[in-house]
């Protein structure tokens, strides 16, 4: 070991944790594997997976790395309520979304994807917004854990950077490759249970070692009246909403989500997301808490990096062996995110783009499944490349979250509301963005005529989110009763405040365009679209392909 | 004492979690050895 700015594990100590940590998650991929997989096995584990599996899986595709260090720079920024206000909503959206998720799969049991869906509701302009934003969006995620990969193996040993993004890379494509989603959901338990004991050993240890019920009862002082306060306004206006927005529209927006959707059993949709709620929330918000530690010790970011202060708490306060278990919960969480966005690009290159674009509905299931393989070769190339070159993808970050924000009302009434067509979800998907780029960006001054309407576009918005959510549970009309009340009270609020927080101002311009365009497009509509031809339309592939033969045989 | 439980309880319940996944596993691995069936 040597001791730098952090202290560090020795080449060979990170290079056997990282063999070790991927060997192990080979092996396991083996116990799996078969020599002719299935297509929609290696898309959605035939939509069979069990409880513990998809729940393990759900919880360990949901935290990546970004998860601890967001989380503890939420509770370093904004003291007691600070993680609270990243794990809790975050927690919160796994479930917002499950009542959502058994309305898909008893539209569509056999879907594999979310776009695949929207093909057939409504054809092939939506579903590629859909796909498009779910590729983009994986592409992101994986370049954003490999970077993490790299940062971690060069501030915690003598490896490199690109060292660290490239053993990252080949490690989750070398287990991904062969049986995709399936793959991915076995090693997330192994993953999972490797980061929550690392979690249970991590927090405590590190909580005693800094001085413990001592520590906490000296050093309160520190914290300003804000941070001393579970209900601090700051915390709520700059972490809590705009991350509870924004994680709403990564739940429905996202295909690593659904696609365990459409894996696990339809029967455990609901105790799945209900401890994957749990398991989240417990996980991130404890990690968060070594932030609020950290506060309380009144330690100093290095370079003033907030993403440094697990990294730094832990080399503080922890043994090397402590060390070493930080290094693999971190490993573990952004690998089972990587593998998955990995299986998700493939699902949605096999289904969306190879399934119902090239082959027009006749897939022929091997050269789907060398699609879906190429698109996880080509995509870690691409992340490792990406990684290493340290791109700046904020503006890309920001137009998904847009694009996904955008397209969370359309996609959540498409199917229900018979009404809505394609012309409705296109157009308020596209409007929406457009105006939220307006606010985001700054591309006019956001003052006098123009703050006030986009202020009344995100009190639309956050009465959408919160309508939403209660239409979910308690259906439309709670939800018609909870928007208009939410409306009526934020409206007030919002004109002539809500202009200081741009980025909740934008992301809830996004949700309030994207209703109203879509909601007044369908009104115009006369017809009504049948529900029941989704079941028929979406179907599996490799049963499809024998029905296809099948055909010919006969004919 | 409240701001350690509110420290420690979080762990605690990962805890509790990770038990109930054990156990929720073990449960579906014995079903598919009895099923003849793969787990996943």
């Amino acid at each position: 070991m040597q001791e730098t700015a952090f202290f560090q594990l020795s080449a060979t100590s990170a290079i056997l944790l990282l063999v070790g940590f991927y060997g192990a998650t080979f092996l396991l991929s083996l116990l799996i594997r078969e020599k002719n997989e299935n297509v929609d096995g290696f898309i959605v584990a035939n939509s069979a997976v069990g409880f513990g599996l998809s729940s393990a899986s759900m919880i360990a595709t949901w935290i990546w790395a970004a998860s601890f260090y967001a989380s503890a720079t939420s509770g370093f920024k904004y003291g007691l309520s600070g993680p609270l206000h990243y794990g809790f909503w975050g927690a919160l959206m796994i479930l917002f979304i499950y009542p959502f998720g058994k309305r898909f799969r008893q539209l569509a049991p056999k879907a594999h994807t979310l776009a695949e869906i929207l093909h057939a509701r409504h054809g092939t302009s939506s579903q590629m917004i859909m796909a498009v934003s779910n590729i983009v969006g994986s592409c992101i995620s994986l370049m954003v854990n490999f970077t993490a990969a790299g940062a971690l193996v060069s501030m915690l040993s003598p490896l490199s950077f690109i060292q660290g993004v490239l053993i990252a890379g080949l490690g989750v494509l070398s287990y991904t490759l062969w049986s995709g989603f399936r793959a991915s959901v076995m090693t997330d338990f192994a993953q999972l249970v490797a980061m929550i004991l690392a979690a249970v050993i991590i927090i405590p240890l590190i909580f005693f070692n800094a001085g413990g019920p001592d520590l906490l009862a000296a050093n309160l002082w520190r914290l300003d009246a804000e941070q001393a306060s579970f209900y601090s306004t700051k915390a709520i206006l700059e972490q809590g909403a705009p991350y509870f927005v924004a994680v709403l529209a990564y739940a429905i927006g996202n295909q690593t989500i659904a696609q365990r959707l459409f894996a696990v059993r339809e029967d455990l949709i609901k105790p799945t997301f209900l401890i994957a709620t749990i398991g989240y929330g417990a996980i991130v918000i404890g990690l968060g808490m070594l932030g609020l530690l950290a506060l309380f010790t009144g330690l100093e970011p290095i370079n003033g990096d907030m993403n440094n202060i697990i990294a730094q708490m832990v080399s503080q306060y922890l043994p090397p062996l402590g060390i070493a278990l930080f290094f693999i919960l971190v490993i573990g969480s952004l690998s089972s995110t990587a593998d998955s966005d990995l299986a998700a690009l493939s699902a949605i290159v096999m289904t969306d783009v190879y399934g119902k674009n090239l082959a027009k509905g006749r897939p022929d299931p091997r050269r789907m499944l060398w699609w879906g393989r190429a698109t996880m070769v080509i995509a870690t190339l691409l992340g490792v490349i990406f990684a290493s070159l340290q791109f700046d993808i904020l503006v890309m970050l920001v137009f998904v979250g847009a694009l996904w924000g955008a397209i969370v009302f359309p996609v959540i009434a498409s199917c229900y509301w018979d009404r809505v067509d394609n012309r409705a979800f296109v157009w308020s998907v596209l409007l929406a963005v457009l105006l939220f780029s307006v606010v985001r960006f700054e591309w006019v001054a956001i003052e006098g005529v123009v703050a006030v309407f986009f202020e009344a576009c995100a009190a639309v918005g956050g009465a959408v989110v919160l309508g939403l959510m209660t239409f979910g549970f308690f259906g439309r009309r709670a939800a018609l009763a909870v928007g208009a009340l939410a409306l009526a009270i934020m409206l007030p609020f919002s004109i002539g405040t809500l202009r200081e927080y741009i980025v909740l101002l934008s992301s809830l311009t996004a949700y309030g365009v994207s209703t109203m365009v879509c909601v007044a497009l369908s009104l115009r509509n006369q017809e009504r679209f049948d529900f029941t031809v989704l079941a028929t339309r979406v179907t599996s592939f490799q049963h499809e392909q024998s029905a296809i033969k099948g055909e010919v045989v006969c004919g | 004492m409240w701001l350690t439980l509110y420290f420690l309880a979080w762990p605690a319940i990962s805890l509790v979690v990770l038990l109930v996944l054990l156990v929720t596993l073990w449960r579906d691995l014995r079903a598919a050895r009895k099923s003849g069936q793969a787990m996943i």
